[in-house]
């Protein structure tokens, strides 16, 4: 079986963007925080209603929890709003707030206590790198059943980020999910570029590694018919 | 260099992303091709990653969202116009750290702000320091107990 080209690239931000012109958007963005930033609490405002949905949607998939993310949401827009005259404008906006959400985030899992994901994932995944011979993967992705419409393995999948050490989710949910480009995740989690990609590899390992678990359990029987994949 | 499994698996994310060198790719391919157990593996973690991207965002739920724009105009930031001029009104900052509302129902049971600071004040700067000054710090019930009547219908 010939090897697909898996993902097209990101490319640079289109012109127009569903109808709208995205250099109108971006300079209309500016002169909101520029408005924000000299005291107009009304441009503070529409500016956190223009990013609400992203902010909740990261913070429900760091946190895992609807109440837990709007919490997030709140504590976010305190803090941005208490911090807007530091940001220097170094980064866009965007990039800012998200910063500010993954920190939030992170103090409030730090506050509720959350039980430390354990490091046997990750000493399992390690020797699973180390050793790659050790447990032949099935190629699941093979079966017709365990298409990209089946939400069985959504859910699987959902469940599984919330099980992820929080180092690892915070860089597959701003890359995977959210579609930030590396070098924004590198400066959202103040880490180096190399330090990100380490970090999102083995996120996605994790999590496919999860999910294999789960399939070999669950439809077991059903993969042992499945061809394996022949390539070429 | 030739390429063995181990290697395939350290840059399936490289491969992914494509930001692999003309010349590794090739050879990743190649191995790829021939291997089945890498062949597998890099189905399947592209089909994770097909999964994540399909994941989505998540929108904030509409009375969520008309409960978050409410607190957002009232608590968080409020404008009114004063002797002519546009003056910004701060009152959740005054809301000490951690005791944020949880949930619907106790977003409008916000607490009112301290005494200090009145409501509607004009503040220049958001208050950071969240606490009262001492002299209007209630002092602490100190030795004041509540005795508690035994049930005599027992």
């Amino acid at each position: 079986m010939a090897m697909k080209k898996t993902r097209t690239t990101r490319t640079n931000a289109p012109e127009t963007h569903r109808g709208f012109d995205v250099s109108k958007i971006q300079a209309d963005e500016h002169e909101l925080l520029a408005r924000a930033r000299a005291g107009d609490a009304a441009a503070f405002e529409t500016l956190m209603k223009r990013y609400e949905d992203k902010v909740y949607s990261l913070a429900y998939r760091m946190m895992g929890d609807k109440d837990e993310a709007f919490d997030v949401l709140q504590e976010a827009t305190i803090s941005a709003y208490q911090h807007l005259g530091a940001f220097k404008g170094d980064s866009a906006f965007s990039t800012w707030l998200y910063r500010i959400t993954v920190n939030a985030a992170l103090m409030r899992k730090r506050s509720m206590k959350h039980a430390a994901v354990s490091s046997e994932d990750d000493d399992k995944l390690a020797q699973y790198i180390d050793h790659p011979r050790g447990e032949r993967p099935v190629d699941w992705a093979s079966d017709p059943v365990l298409n990209m419409e089946n939400t069985e393995l959504k859910h699987v999948l959902e469940e599984t980020l919330t099980k992820l050490p929080d180092k690892y989710r915070s860089a597959v949910v701003l890359k995977d999910i959210e579609e930030r480009p590396l070098e924004e995740v590198a400066r959202i989690l103040n880490i180096s570029v190399p330090a990100t990609k380490s970090r999102l590899h083995r996120a996605r390992l994790l999590l496919r590694w999860h999910l294999e678990k789960y399939v070999r359990q669950v439809y077991g029987d059903r993969l042992k018919s499945v061809a394996p994949a022949r390539a070429g | 260099m030739v390429l063995d499994c181990a290697h395939v698996l350290l840059m399936l994310s490289d491969l992914v992303d494509e930001t692999l060198s003309e010349e590794l790719l090739d050879e990743m391919r190649e191995h790829v091709e021939t291997c089945e157990c890498c062949c597998a593996m890099l189905h399947t973690f592209t089909r994770t990653l097909d999964l994540c991207h399909c994941m989505g965002t998540v929108r904030l739920p509409a009375a969520r969202r008309r409960e978050y724009h409410h607190w957002l105009h009232v608590e968080v930031c409020h404008t009114e116009v004063r002797h002519g001029r546009t003056v910004r009104v701060c009152k959740s900052v005054t809301v000490p750290k951690g005791s944020l509302p949880r949930h619907a129902s106790t977003v409008r049971a916000l607490p009112a702000p301290d005494k200090h600071v009145l409501e509607g004040e004009i503040v220049e700067q958001p208050v950071r320091d969240t606490h009262p000054p001492a002299q209007n710090r209630r002092p602490h019930r100190r030795g004041v107990r509540v005795k508690h009547r035994r049930n005599k219908t027992q």
